[in-house]
């Protein structure tokens, strides 16, 4: 069972209107086969409005469901690959962040120093 | 495992952790939206504070990624990394320059002290340099900010005094860094420096398809 598949199972014992794949299927307007299909890929491709009708029945956000389906189309291993991929690169913008934020006090000091450099070339001349 | 452990309990353990994977992966996502709009914002803000220190306007940004890349004992540069204004690609044209100023036969010849202004990147994460000349009077003024393991460039045309005063206090706060002893050192980055042989004359230009560019030769 992939992700859609299990979302979309707990959704239709909770969801009011909705309790079947086939409630569900015509809510997609969709054949029931077809809905099967969706379900099965996890390479599955959609329509726009098929997506919107989904996320509104699974109550999830369009962030969340489009994780959902990209990371459906990961292998385990895919996934742990991606995961390595995205703690490195916020290991790094926590560091840039860091710096960033130093550079601009610094920025600010080296102001006040030309300044202070400034003011005084005045007061010689 | 058990081996009577039953399947669909195994089932839905592997699932909860796909799904707690994929929770965390786009919760991730979204972490990353936000800090590159934070980053850019905030380099942003470098470069305007960089204008109010030599209060000109920017001719270029380099962004270097990797600062202490080197290929072949030359310095790596990319004209992909390389954001010329307008203004500067106008004022290169009438000075019959290169845009890029590592094509400029001044380059190298006059910047003996690179392998120091690396060191003060690493050791206080900011440096200074005017050691090259546009014209008699003005300087092409550097100002390198470390940004993780990256350094951002904003180059000016300014004045070869306003150059020498900024330069000035540059190292002013540098010093002062070192006697507060509030530095960010990152040691990886001195000892790699260490470890770096780069001839001064050369420049890996990756955007030339891998033909190293040398004092003197053609563009």
């Amino acid at each position: 069972m992939n992700g859609l598949q299990h979302k979309v199972k707990r959704q239709l014992g909770r969801h009011r209107r909705i309790t079947s794949q086939v409630e569900l299927a015509q809510y997609l307007e969709m054949s029931t086969s077809s809905l099967s299909r969706l379900l099965n890929n996890p390479n599955r491709q959609m329509r726009q409005t098929t997506f919107d009708k989904l996320q509104s029945f699974l109550g999830i956000s369009n962030g969340e469901l489009d994780a959902l389906l990209e990371t459906d189309a990961l292998s385990d291993e895919e996934l742990r690959e991606k995961q390595t991929e995205l703690e490195e690169r916020m290991r790094n913008q926590s560091w840039m962040l860091r710096d960033l934020a130093q550079r601009l006090t610094d920025a600010e000091d080296i102001i006040e120093d030309l300044r202070s450099v400034r003011l005084g070339a005045k007061k010689d001349a | 495992m058990h081996e009577n452990y039953p399947k669909n309990r195994m089932l839905s353990q592997s699932l909860i952790g796909r799904e707690t994977n994929q929770r965390w992966l786009m919760n991730a996502k979204r972490a990353d939206r936000k800090s590159r709009s934070i980053i850019d914002s905030q380099t942003a803000e470098i470069i305007i504070q960089s204008e109010r220190i030599t209060q000109a306007p920017t001719a270029y940004l380099y962004i270097n990624r990797d600062y202490l890349q080197s290929h072949a004992g030359a310095l790596v540069m990319d004209m992909k990394n390389f954001d010329p204004y307008p203004s500067w690609r106008r004022r290169c044209t009438e000075l019959g320059r290169h845009v890029a100023p590592w094509h400029w036969p001044e380059w190298g010849h006059t910047d003996h002290q690179w392998e120091r202004k690396l060191m003060d990147i690493a050791t206080y994460g900011f440096a200074a340099s005017d050691a090259i000349d546009v014209t008699e009077v003005n300087s092409l003024l550097r100002l390198w900010w470390r940004t993780g393991a990256g350094v951002l460039t904003v180059a000016f045309e300014v004045p070869k005094r306003t150059a020498q005063e900024v330069c000035g206090s540059f190292a002013n706060i540098a010093a002062s860094r070192v006697q507060t002893n509030s530095q960010d050192v990152s040691a990886d980055q001195l000892m790699k420096i260490d470890d770096l042989d780069i001839e001064l004359d050369k420049v890996w230009d990756e955007s030339l398809h891998g033909t190293t560019w040398k004092e003197g030769s053609e563009d």
